[in-house]
């Protein structure tokens, strides 16, 4: 990234620095920026070969590795894919709570310490009985523009330091369906973990959050708080 | 206009400018060579490298960051920092701006993981005034003609 940035600067400020009335000074500066990057890589690299050799180590990999994806997909929780994987996982399943399956037709959510990722059409289909808590990570504002019918708000960032907060959703036995504004949605994957350290299980999340769910015309409202 | 002209050119305008962005970019590097770790986590949100050269990026981003807030604050070739901090804001301004149109949900690591503030106009805005500010720090104190 640093070397894209110098190009970027000698052809970019180049051209100014030619329209300045005494270039020799301009074609200094830039030799000068060049040299700040160089040492500021040569500087960056030496010190994360020290933090590889220190001890602790503190230093990065060369070479990132394409992070180890802490994602845990329902299985069959899309007819699609249902009809499509032939190899089917088995979790036991350790939760009291599972005899209650609140409706037939619903996707069992295994008890896992990790959230579980389930497909928007899941979310649905829990979201038209009513088997599962949903939990909004957005910020308030972005909430009260629009949030899923019955959704709690429960911000990422206020949720990191409430653990209180947390522990106050009463799920009724339900599992917890978290989502964000769209994309990665790293943040309702952030909730849901703080949801599973709080004590509570079965967390999941759908990708896509708020965005893929107003895309697909589902239904949404608007307002405060005070409606639930 | 004249007069915001001769302000902006004036050397202590320049230098005050030199001097905050110097600032920011001191802590904003302190903070991520501090925790390489979280910030290559932060680098590989934005999804913008390839997976290979995000931890490169990562390891090198802040001492560039930290070389050229010492070149502005130290008044070493200041001109030549701020041309480097209005470069780095450059890639910033774009991270963000792109991140934000993908519409990521993501923290953006500005000044390491104390700083929660999530990609959003917010965050461009200040990325914005930044820029301009280096930019203001480049600027040579001549008369204007």
């Amino acid at each position: 990234m640093a070397r894209h940035a110098s190009w970027k600067r000698n052809h970019g400020m180049g051209e100014q620095v030619g329209a300045e009335r005494s270039s020799r000074q301009g074609g200094g500066t830039v030799r000068s920026a060049v040299l700040i990057v160089a040492v500021g890589v040569v500087l960056g690299i030496a010190y994360n070969y020290l933090g590889l050799l220190g001890n602790p180590v503190f230093g990065l990999e060369w070479l990132a590795r394409p992070p180890e994806e802490d994602v845990y997909v329902l299985e069959g929780s899309d007819p699609a894919e249902e009809a499509a994987s032939g190899e089917d996982e088995y979790i036991e399943v350790d939760d009291p709570m599972a005899v209650f399956a609140p409706a037939p037709d619903l996707p069992e959510i295994p008890d896992l310490p990790r959230p579980i990722q389930i497909q928007m059409s899941a979310a649905k289909k829990f979201f038209d009985a009513e088997g599962a808590v949903f939990v909004d990570a957005r910020d308030e504002a972005d909430y009260v523009l629009g949030h899923l019918p019955e959704a709690l708000n429960l911000p990422f960032d206020v949720a990191a330091t409430d653990p209180a907060l947390l522990e106050s959703i009463d799920t009724g036995g339900r599992p917890i369906i978290t989502y964000c504004g769209g994309g990665e949605c790293e943040t309702s994957i952030s909730l849901a973990w703080f949801l599973l350290e709080a004590g509570h299980t079965r967390v999941t999340y759908f990708p896509n959050g708020y965005s893929g769910w107003e895309e697909a015309g589902y239904p949404v409202v608007r307002g405060g708080k005070g409606e639930e | 206009m004249q007069a915001l002209a001769v302000f902006l050119r004036h050397p202590y305008t320049r230098r005050a400018a030199q001097i905050a962005i110097g600032v920011v970019f001191l802590i904003s590097g302190l903070a991520k060579i501090g925790d390489l770790q979280s910030f290559a986590l932060e680098v590989h949100n934005f999804r913008m490298l390839p997976v290979w050269s995000e931890n490169l990026a990562a390891m090198t981003l802040p001492w560039v960051e930290l070389i050229a807030a010492l070149s502005l604050l130290l008044a070493i070739r200041p001109r030549a920092g701020s041309v480097v901090a209005a470069a780095l804001m450059a890639v910033f301004l774009v991270a963000v701006g792109v991140a934000q149109a993908r519409g990521l949900d993501i923290t953006c690591g500005c000044f390491g993981t104390a700083d929660g503030t999530r990609v959003g106009w917010i965050k461009l805005g200040e990325n914005l005034v930044l820029f301009g500010l280096s930019a203001l720090g480049y600027l040579r104190g001549q008369a204007v003609s």
